[in-house]
């Protein structure tokens, strides 16, 4: 793919996050609508098209922890906010042309991790667990050797402790199997097909009316 | 890669059926070489056996040659145990004589770790893919195939039986042959394959997946060559039989330090787990549990039912198994009124329970005739699928006649009868069971898991097919 050549041709080793969905959406992988902005003119269209509220983010394939370091603003819901929250972010990063993401923000009270690694004996490898920020806490993870079969994706859903999340819930509807498998599956596709990357983290995907989009995504690159 | 498949088994079927045997670099006097030969007389090989010895003229009263090439007629197998310095232009001269396969049991190649040995390793490797010969090892004890009388060590059953095996220990091979027959587990074939410079445990897995002697597969595993290789003939032989693994260095030590989150939290351990779900694999760990599953396996056959009654004189291990039983996610049986009412004629009335799991309560050691009546009363009810058997009796006599007759039972009744150990019970008796086909546990949990086992194979079978 483009992205991914440009990218290792320039040296880099890791996809910033709007390149990394870019990638996934090319697999069909549902991501949230997004745009790059560099000004205040560019916001405010970005911000027209997608609708309020809003999240905003440093984009920077350098900056790994965005949170950390204080560049995602989130339910920016007025033009006013935006440009503030804008402007904040920009200035805490280096050079005055940094890009920002301008979001749609997702509601939803359900985390889902996804992501792929190439396993030096058995290929690429698709991970599936509860996301969120206590993923590596909570380490409830499973994995299928790609290319995963239907079968696969299904059996990983039930084969984390905590599958019950994937069922209704208070309130909340049952998530779509199928579409969340389709995901998996889809991951894999990408590990095969694209021997540049070594490792895909997608963390997290937000269960939104029971159906999984991709809020923040990184590929990292094979550093030839 | 169907006709790779043919080829494969065909050639391997022949290695392992050879008429005629070179042992190359066989020593004169008593050295670890001589073991070969020794195991090979032992399983009473039936076909030719040529020492070839630089210097002897006769070993052991084989007649020996100089070179394999000056042996008359075709060699068809070949056990190499030169030094690895000398090792290349001997598996040379065997690929030009037409030996179909060798083994290499010498050291000092790859594992070493140095470049040396690596070279000298795609030498060896290079030779098989241009001749067609195929390699075992280094670094390997080779074949242990008993209708054949082929053994890498003295001391190993003639029997044959339906387990085919996989190692990359030569010495774990050894040590399983040699406890095997005490726990009833007999072989098709076992197979110790060192480096795996050329045949792989992929290979094993596909020769043993298509071999139809062969119906219960284990192997003992501690690297992996070719991933997907290995995952999709796995895939293959899981769809015709069980496939039990033991794989070591699986610590979560020595992963690479990652860049992604996926990549902090994927240990070679998730991996492997996804290699034995996506393969349809059992995964065991450790020795005792890898023997145990063989046992199961080659004993419990098609078709066993999840509703186990429990029969117990000890009431604690009763209640034991009847909990290791719901762990496994199996079903304590409900006893029909019938069966209840047969059990009151002559389970004592107190200190027993006549639900199950069945508790008969200490007189039964006395009275061994208990245990037997009862374990006949629970194999008739046909709403129980098998029967888990603790028992002791006194004294040895009441121990031989307590073993006698649910031998006899299980022949009569044709169900899964499953012995669970209470320590003071006569091991020599143990043996007896596994001999007559009955798995013989040292724990109550140990049995239910292995039960649970086959059934998880059983049920994994009828969804694939």
């Amino acid at each position: 793919m483009n992205i991914i050549e440009k990218a290792v041709s320039k040296g880099k080793t890791t996809l910033s996050e709007y390149e990394s969905k870019q990638v996934l959406s090319a697999y069909q992988i549902p991501v949230t609508q997004e745009f790059l902005v560099y000004n205040e003119n560019d916001l405010i269209n970005a911000a027209k098209r997608i609708g309020y509220p809003l999240v905003l983010k440093g984009c920077d394939a350098k900056i790994a922890h965005k949170t950390e370091k204080n560049l995602v603003r989130t339910a920016i819901d007025s033009e006013k906010n935006a440009i503030t929250a804008f402007n904040n972010i920009q200035n805490s990063m280096t050079g005055n042309n940094a890009a920002v993401i301008v979001q749609e923000m997702i509601e939803g009270r359900r985390e889902l991790v996804a992501g792929m690694i190439r396993d030096h004996q058995f290929g690429p490898s698709v991970m599936f667990g509860i996301g969120g920020i206590f993923t590596e806490i909570f380490n409830d993870v499973t994995f299928r050797i790609a290319p995963l079969s239907r079968q696969d994706a299904l059996e990983m859903m039930d084969e984390i402790r905590g599958n019950r999340i994937l069922d209704a819930f208070r309130g909340m509807t049952a998530v779509d199997r199928e579409q969340l498998s389709d995901i998996l599956i889809h991951i894999g596709q990408i590990g095969i097909e694209n021997k540049m990357i070594c490792e895909i983290d997608i963390n997290p995907i937000i269960i939104s009316k029971g159906r999984g989009i991709v809020v923040d995504a990184m590929i990292v690159l094979e550093s030839s | 890669m169907i006709k790779k498949t043919h080829k494969l088994v065909a050639q391997l079927d022949a290695i392992f059926h050879p008429e005629s045997i070179a042992i190359i670099g066989l020593p004169r006097g008593f050295k670890a070489g001589k073991l070969f030969l020794m195991a090979l007389l032992d399983l009473k090989y039936a076909g030719r056996i040529y020492p070839v010895h630089p210097k002897a003229k006769e070993i052991d009263g084989l007649k020996a040659y100089p070179r394999i090439e000056e042996i008359p007629g075709t060699v068809d197998l070949a056990i190499i145990l030169v030094p690895h310095h000398q090792a290349l232009p001997i598996v040379k001269a065997c690929a030009a004589k037409g030996v179909k396969g060798a083994v290499l049991f010498t050291a000092g190649y790859k594992e070493t770790g140095t470049a040396d040995g690596r070279r000298l390793e795609a030498a060896l490797t290079q030779v098989a893919h241009s001749s067609g010969m195929r390699l075992f090892g280094p670094n390997c004890m080779g074949l242990y195939v008993p209708e054949s009388g082929l053994s890498f060590f003295p001391g190993l059953s003639k029997k044959s039986g339906p387990v085919g095996f996989i190692s990359h220990s030569g010495s774990l091979a050894n040590i399983l042959g040699r406890i095997a027959p005490q726990k009833g587990i007999y072989f098709t074939s076992a197979v110790s394959l060192g480096n795996e410079c050329d045949i792989s445990s992929a290979d094993m897995l596909t020769y043993l997946g298509n071999d139809p002697k062969t119906s219960v597969i284990g192997a003992y595993l501690e690297s992996i060559r070719n991933g997907p290789y290995f995952l999709e003939a796995l895939k293959k032989a899981t769809e015709k039989k069980p496939v039990i693994l033991w794989k070591v260095g699986l610590n979560p030590e020595g992963q690479k330090a990652a860049t992604s989150h996926t990549g902090a939290l994927a240990s070679q351990k998730h991996i492997w787990e996804a290699v034995v779900r996506q393969g349809g694999a059992i995964s065991v760990k450790g020795f005792d549990f890898l023997t145990d599953a063989l046992m199961g396996f080659s004993m419990l056959g098609d078709g066993i039912g999840d509703r186990i009654a429990i029969l117990s004189g000890p009431g604690g291990m009763a209640v034991a198994a009847a909990e290791a039983c719901g762990d496994e996610g199996l079903t304590l049986a409900t006893l029909s009124d019938k069966t209840r009412l047969q059990l009151s004629d002559f389970v004592p009335k107190t200190g027993t329970s006549l639900s199950n799991p069945v508790d008969v309560g200490l007189t039964a050691s006395l009275e061994i005739d208990i245990y037997i009546r009862a374990a006949r009363v629970l194999a008739t009810d046909p709403g129980v699928d098998a029967v888990v058997v603790i028992g002791v009796g006194l004294d040895r006599k009441t121990n031989e006649l307590y073993t006698e007759s649910m031998i006899q039972a299980h022949e009569e009744f044709g169900k899964p009868f499953i012995i669970v150990n209470i320590p003071g019970f006569d091991s020599d008796l143990a043996h007896q069971f596994c001999q007559a086909g009955i798995p013989f546990f040292e724990t109550t949990e140990r049995a239910m898991a292995i039960y649970a086992m086959v059934r998880r194979y059983q049920s994994f079978r009828q969804k694939r097919a």
